[in-house]
């Protein structure tokens, strides 16, 4: 899925927030909690995609420059940012 | 090409290198630069020219600088994921739990931020680990360029057992 967080990580995170929300009085569960910790697992995964496809664009849209920025270079690590950035802020508010 | 490697290759969640470590490298290179061209700015191929016809004692201390590169650059770009990241994710995570109506919630907002909360502690416990063996690894880098063992290499090997040791997942 991602090779920022292992499967091991991502597995070990949803144990931590079932537990966190096992223990939270303002959760109320509606399904089992192991179909509960799967939908949090295919959040992260979904998450980790996400970022990776915003890491992709960003080094496309320098490669995609008329001039050749070698990689390593301080601008091309500006640019890295900067794009990396524009891609995130296009994610939206998170008042859905 | 070394970024690529390196990312595909770890896949470890690496935060940036020390200050100490991060001026050394820089001050390092813009020096040789300097005193080689006339301009303070150095890129990867440039101290490769250097490396070349350079004298024997130039060399050596350039080969630790072009060593360091690929380490810079591997830490520069698997940066763990930034503030705003995480609490992305635990927005979408709660947002797919009620959207699939797998709970009720009555205070969403700060459930978020304390599901947020706990990811955040969770990557700072690997990242102080990871500059605990980073640590460990720069008191004992002369015998590593001496031997020619691969810094990465031994970066894992050490904090996964360090991990193991002390219960976290990597």
């Amino acid at each position: 899925v991602s090779n920022r967080l292992s499967r091991e990580k991502i597995n070990f995170l949803s144990k931590q927030i079932l537990g966190h929300l096992t223990n939270n009085d303002q959760v109320e569960f509606l399904d089992d909690p192991n179909e509960i910790r799967l939908v949090i697992v295919k959040a992260i995964e979904e998450e980790m995609r996400l970022y990776e496809a915003i890491d992709r664009k960003a080094i496309e849209k320098i490669q995609s420059q008329k001039k050749s920025i070698e990689e390593g270079s301080r601008e091309w690590e500006i640019l890295y940012r900067k794009y990396y950035n524009e891609e995130l802020s296009k994610l939206g508010k998170l008042t859905e | 090409l070394p970024l690529v490697i390196c990312k595909r290759s770890e896949g470890e969640s690496i935060r940036k290198p020390s200050a100490a470590a991060r001026a050394w490298f820089l001050s390092a290179s813009r020096e040789e630069s300097r005193a080689r061209t006339g301009s303070g700015f150095f890129t990867l191929g440039k101290i490769r020219v250097f490396l070349k016809d350079s004298p024997e004692l130039l060399r050596a201390f350039l080969q630790p600088v072009l060593e360091f590169w690929p380490n810079l650059l591997y830490f520069r770009e698997v940066m763990r994921l930034n503030k705003n990241q995480v609490e992305h994710m635990a927005f979408i995570i709660v947002r797919n739990l009620t959207k699939e109506g797998k709970v009720i919630l009555e205070d969403r907002g700060r459930i978020v931020e304390s599901i947020g909360g706990l990811i955040t502690e969770d990557f700072q416990k690997e990242d102080h680990l990871d500059q605990e063996v980073r640590e460990i690894l720069s008191k004992h880098m002369e015998k590593i360029r001496k031997e020619n063992i691969e810094y990465q290499t031994m970066f894992r090997m050490i904090k996964t057992k360090l991990a193991k040791e002390r219960n976290i997942v990597l």
